[in-house]
C-alpha cells in the first residue's frame, strides 16, 4: 500500500502540474481606438515587452474604437471586477470625457500607472516658406482663420490642446483657430504634404518617419528639453511660453480586490524596470513617464482640471 | 514467503510495471496538456474574433434601433469562415438570437456570463461541448449594450485529443520501456553480485539458519569487535554473563562484567579452555580472534558452564576421600597384622596383646575425639578419612582443642563444609613434608561455622596473600585444574555471605549458618 502511495505522488503532481498551466483567463489589453493609433502602438509594445521580459507572457491586445476612446472606458466600467483586463489610455481620453454624451469618467476606473511621455512637435513641409517658429507666429497672427492647423486627435485631444495652447501664447484667440482633425499619423502626414494644412501639431512618434527622411521639418517641440535626434528648439526657446507633453498609461476596471490591484501594480513596475522596456521606449522616442497607482490617480485629476479649464476657455466643454 | 521468480525477473517485472504506470501518467498529462493548449490557443483566437466583430461598424449599426438581419447574418458568416471557428451567433441585449436558424429564440450562453457588457470565455453545451467567447456590442454614441457576439469552436473529443498527443506518447513509451528494461537488468546484476549470487530465499534461509544455530547451541557465544562492543551474544552467553536484554552494539565494559572477565574476553590470552569463576559459576572460555583479510576485527569467545561438572567433581571428591581413607586404613591394618604376626611367631604373646590394645585405642581415640567434638557426620567422616590419608604420608593430623560443633549442619552447609575443609586439608597435607603436622579447628559460633586449618609448612608469602583466592593462582605444578581449589572455596564462602582469609599457613573460612545469603 505504501509503495503505491509513493508512486501515486509524482503521478498526481504531474497531472496537477499539467492542469495548472490551463490558464484560459489570460490578461488582455484593450485599446480604445483603431489599430495603428498611438494607443495601439503603445499597447502592443507593452504586450510584446511583457512577453519578451518574461514578466507576463501571452497578453492579448484588442481594439474597441468609438467615441474618442470613451466607448472603451464604458466597456471597462461594464467589466467591473475583472482583474484580467486593462485599458491603454492617455491625455486624449481626458479631453474626450467632456466631448461625448457617454457619462462614465476616469474617476470610475482603477488607475494603474502612467507609462510614457511624448513631446508634441510643430512640423511644416521641407519647402514651406515658414522657416522658423517666428515666421509661423507672424503669419498666424496676421490671418488666424486662414491658416489651417492639422492634428491627429479630436477636439480635447493632445494635438488639439497643444495647438490651442500655442495659439493662446502667440496671441491668437483660440476660438478663431482653424483646426483640422485627421485620423491618425498617416492621414495627417498626407494632409501636410498635400498642403491641406499649413502646419501640423502632433506627437513626434507618429511623424518620426517623415521627419527623419527630411520631408517634414520640425519648427519646435513642446517639451521642456529638446527632443532627441531632432534639430529644433523648444517652444520656450523659440519665444512661446508653452510647456506640454502627451502621455499614456494604463487603467483597470473598477472594483478590483486589493490583492489583484497589487498584482497589476507589481507587474507594471517589473515591466518598467526591465531592460527591454527601456529599449522599446528609446526606439519609439518616448520618455519614461512612470507614475504608479494613487499618484497616477492624482495626476489624472490634475490633468482633468487643466483640460477642463482649457476647454471652458474655448467654449468646447459640453 | 514464496518466491516464484528469480531476483532479476522480479526487478524486471516491477520496473516494467513502473514504466507502464509512468507512461500512463504521461499519457494523461499529454491529454491534459493538449486540452489546455486547445483552450489557450483557441480561446485567444475566439476572443479576438468576437471582440473585432463586436467593434465593426456593420454590427454596431445593424443592431441599432432598426435591426438589419441580413447584414448581421452575412457579417457573422464571414467572420465564421475567416476565423475558422465552428459557429458565430449574434444576440440582442436580452440574449435573443438575431442570426441563424434559431433566430428569435434565446441563445445558449455561458453560465458565467453574468451582467451585460462583459466578455466571457468558457465551455457551453452546443450540440456537444464547445469553447465559446462572448464579446459585448456597445452603442458608439451613448455606450449602452446593444447585444452580444458569440463565437464558438466545438471541443475536440478524447480520441482527437489523444491523437494530438500520440506521437509524443509513443516516444515516451519506447524510451521509458528501453530505459526500464536496461535499468532493471543492470540493477539485478549488481544486486546479485553484491549478494554473492544468492536469491532472496537463500539469503533469508541463511539468516534463519544462523539465528537457529546461534540460539540452538548449548554453549555461550559472544562476539566482540575491536573496540570491545558486542556484535552478537546468544541466549546462553547472556545467561552466563548475566546480561539483560538486547546487548548488541553496547560496549562490554558498560554492561557490568567484572574486570577479570572483561580482560579475558577483550584482550586475554588465546590459550584454550581458560577456566574462570564468575558469579558462583565455573566458566571455561575459548577465545578466537576474528581476522578479515588479515586484519583483526574482533573476537569470538565460547563459554561453557562447568558449574555442574564441578559439583559432580566435588561429590566425587567425597567418595575419593572415603576410598582413600579405606585404602589407607587397609594398608595400616595390613601393617599391624604383619606386626602382630611377627610378634606371635616370635612367641612374644604379651607384646602382641599390648600392641593390639594400643592400636585399637589409638584408632579409637582419633575417631572418638572427632566424633565427640563434631556432631556433623559428613564432616566428621571427612576428617577421620583425612587423618588416615595424612598418617599414610607420615603427616600428623591434629584436632585443635577449641574444636566444637555440637549440632549437625543442614545438607547444604554440610556439603560446603566438606568442600572447604577437604580442600584446605588436602592443600595443607601437600604443603608439609613428612613428619610435619596439620591442625584443623572447627568452631560453631551459633550463626556461623569457622574452619581454621594451619600446618607446619612455610605458609603463604605475604605478597601473595591477596592473590591466592583468584582464579589461576598456584604454587604447584600444572595439573589440569590449577589453583581452582582456593578460588572455589572463596566463591563458596562468599556465596553464603562468609569469607576466607589467610595469614601465614593459617586459612580461616567462615560460613554463616543461615541458608544462602542474598545473591551478590
Amino acid at each position: 500500500v505504501r509503495r503505491r502511495t509513493l508512486l501515486g505522488v509524482p503521478v498526481a503532481a504531474l497531472l496537477l502540474g499539467g492542469c495548472g498551466t490551463d490558464d484560459d483567463a489570460g490578461l488582455r489589453l484593450m485599446v480604445p481606438n483603431a489599430p495603428g493609433s498611438g494607443y495601439d502602438i503603445t499597447a502592443r509594445t507593452v504586450a510584446t515587452t511583457l512577453d519578451a521580459s518574461g514578466v507576463r507572457p501571452g497578453v492579448e491586445v484588442f481594439n474597441l474604437p468609438g467615441a474618442g476612446g470613451m466607448l472603451g472606458l464604458q466597456r471597462l466600467v461594464y467589466e467591473q471586477g475583472n482583474g484580467e483586463l486593462m485599458m491603454l489610455m492617455g491625455l486624449g481620453l481626458v479631453g474626450a470625457q467632456h466631448t461625448t454624451p457617454i457619462s462614465v469618467t476616469l474617476a470610475d476606473v482603477t488607475p494603474v500607472a502612467r507609462l510614457i511621455e511624448e513631446p508634441e512637435v510643430v512640423v511644416v513641409t521641407h519647402d514651406s516658406p515658414l522657416r522658423s517658429l517666428d515666421d509661423l507666429v507672424r503669419a498666424w497672427r496676421a490671418d488666424p482663420s486662414g491658416l489651417a492647423v492639422g492634428g491627429g486627435s479630436s477636439p480635447g485631444g493632445p494635438d488639439h490642446l497643444a495647438a490651442m495652447l500655442m495659439a493662446k501664447a502667440a496671441g491668437v484667440p483660440p476660438p478663431t483657430v482653424r483646426y483640422h482633425r485627421h485620423d491618425g499619423g498617416g492621414v495627417l502626414q498626407a494632409a501636410v504634404l498635400s498642403k491641406q494644412v499649413v502646419f501640423a501639431v502632433s506627437s513626434l512618434g507618429e511623424l518620426a518617419g517623415q521627419v527623419d527622411s527630411g520631408q517634414l521639418r520640425v519648427l519646435a517641440a513642446t517639451s521642456h528639453t529638446r527632443a532627441d535626434g531632432v534639430d529644433a528648439p523648444t517652444l520656450r526657446e523659440a519665444g512661446l511660453d508653452v510647456l506640454f507633453a502627451n502621455w499614456r498609461g494604463l487603467v483597470a476596471p473598477p472594483g478590483l480586490s486589493d490583492a489583484r490591484r497589487h498584482d497589476l501594480d507589481t507587474m507594471v513596475a517589473r515591466l518598467r524596470g526591465s531592460a527591454s522596456w527601456q529599449e522599446a521606449i528609446a526606439g519609439h522616442r518616448w520618455t519614461d513617464g512612470y507614475l504608479a497607482g494613487d499618484e497616477f490617480g492624482a495626476f489624472l485629476r490634475e490633468q482633468d482640471t487643466r483640460v477642463t479649464q482649457i476647454l471652458d476657455e474655448l467654449g468646447l466643454n459640453t | 514467503v514464496r518466491w516464484q521468480f528469480s531476483l532479476a525477473r522480479q526487478f524486471l517485472l516491477l520496473q516494467l510495471g513502473i514504466v507502464l504506470l509512468v507512461v500512463g501518467a504521461v499519457a494523461a498529462v499529454s491529454i491534459a496538456e493538449a486540452d489546455a493548449a486547445f483552450r489557450r490557443e483557441q480561446g485567444a483566437k475566439l476572443r479576438s474574433t468576437a471582440e473585432s466583430l463586436a467593434a465593426t461598424d456593420t454590427i454596431r449599426a445593424g443592431m441599432g434601433p432598426t435591426i438589419w438581419y441580413d447584414s448581421l447574418a452575412a457579417s457573422a458568416e464571414t467572420a465564421r469562415s475567416v476565423s475558422g471557428s465552428s459557429f458565430v451567433e449574434l444576440t440582442d441585449a436580452n440574449g435573443t438570437l438575431l442570426t441563424g436558424l434559431r433566430r428569435g429564440q434565446p441563445a445558449t450562453l455561458g453560465p458565467g456570463a453574468g451582467a451585460p457588457g462583459r466578455a466571457w470565455l468558457g465551455i457551453v453545451e452546443h450540440d456537444g461541448p464547445a469553447l465559446v467567447a462572448h464579446a459585448p456590442v456597445l452603442d458608439p454614441g451613448h455606450g449602452q449594450v446593444l447585444g452580444l457576439v458569440v463565437v464558438g469552436k466545438m471541443y475536440p473529443s478524447w480520441p482527437e485529443l489523444l491523437a494530438t498527443a500520440t506521437p509524443d506518447l509513443l516516444t515516451y513509451l519506447l524510451l521509458g520501456s528501453a530505459l526500464g528494461v536496461a535499468g532493471s537488468m543492470l540493477l539485478s546484476r549488481r544486486v546479485k553480485r553484491q549478494t554473492l549470487g544468492l536469491e532472496p530465499a537463500e539469503i533469508a534461509g541463511l539468516v534463519e539458519h544462523r539465528e537457529a544455530m546461534l540460539h540452538g547451541i548449548k554453549e555461550g557465544l559472544i562476539g566482540l569487535d575491536s573496540a570491545g562492543r558486542v556484535t552478537l551474544a546468544n541466549d546462553e552467553a547472556r545467561r552466563l554473563l548475566g546480561l539483560e536484554g538486547d546487548v548488541t552494539g553496547a560496549a562490554l565494559r558498560t554492561l557490568g562484567v567484572p574486570d577479570e572477565l572483561l580482560t579475558l574476553l577483550t584482550s586475554g590470552s588465546d590459550e584454550p579452555d581458560h577456566v574462570v569463576v564468575h558469579d558462583s559459576r565455573v566458566l571455561v572460555l575459548n577465545r578466537m580472534p576474528v581476522l578479515v583479510r588479515g586484519r583483526a576485527v574482533g573476537s569470538v569467545t565460547t563459554l561453557r558452564d562447568r558449574t555442574e561438572l564441578t559439583s559432580l567433581e566435588r561429590e566425587l571428591d567425597l567418595s575419593r576421600h572415603t576410598t582413600d581413607a579405606l585404602r589407607a586404613q587397609a594398608h595400616e591394618f595390613t601393617n599391624r597384622l604383619h606386626t602382630i604376626s611377627g610378634l606371635v611367631q616370635l612367641g612374644q604373646y604379651d607384646e602382641a596383646v599390648s600392641f593390639i590394645i594400643h592400636a585399637g585405642q589409638t584408632q579409637h581415640a582419633i575417631s572418638h575425639e572427632v566424633q565427640s567434638r563434631i556432631a556433623d557426620p559428613a564432616l566428621a567422616a571427612l576428617i577421620i578419612a583425612k587423618a588416615s590419608v595424612a598418617s599414610e604420608q607420615h603427616v600428623e593430623l591434629r584436632i585443635d582443642d577449641s574444636t566444637s560443633m555440637p549440632q549437625a549442619a543442614d545438607d547444604k552447609l554440610a556439603a560446603d563444609l566438606v568442600t572447604v575443609t577437604g580442600n584446605l586439608v588436602d592443600n595443607a597435607i601437600d604443603a608439609v613434608q613428612a613428619g610435619g603436622w596439620v591442625r584443623v579447628a572447627v568452631r560453631d559460633t551459633g550463626d556461623a561455622v569457622e574452619v581454621r586449618v594451619d600446618d607446619s609448612g612455610a605458609g603463604v608469602a605475604r605478597e601473595f596473600a591477596d592473590q591466592v583466592f583468584g582464579s589461576g593462582f598456584t604454587t604447584k605444578a600444572s595439573d589440569g585444574h590449577r589453583g581452582l581449589g582456593l578460588a572455589l572455596i572463596s566463591r563458596v564462602c562468599t556465596a553464603r555471605g562468609g569469607a576466607i582469609t589467610v595469614e601465614g599457613s593459617a586459612f580461616t573460612a567462615r560460613l554463616p549458618v543461615t541458608g544462602r545469603a542474598e545473591e551478590p
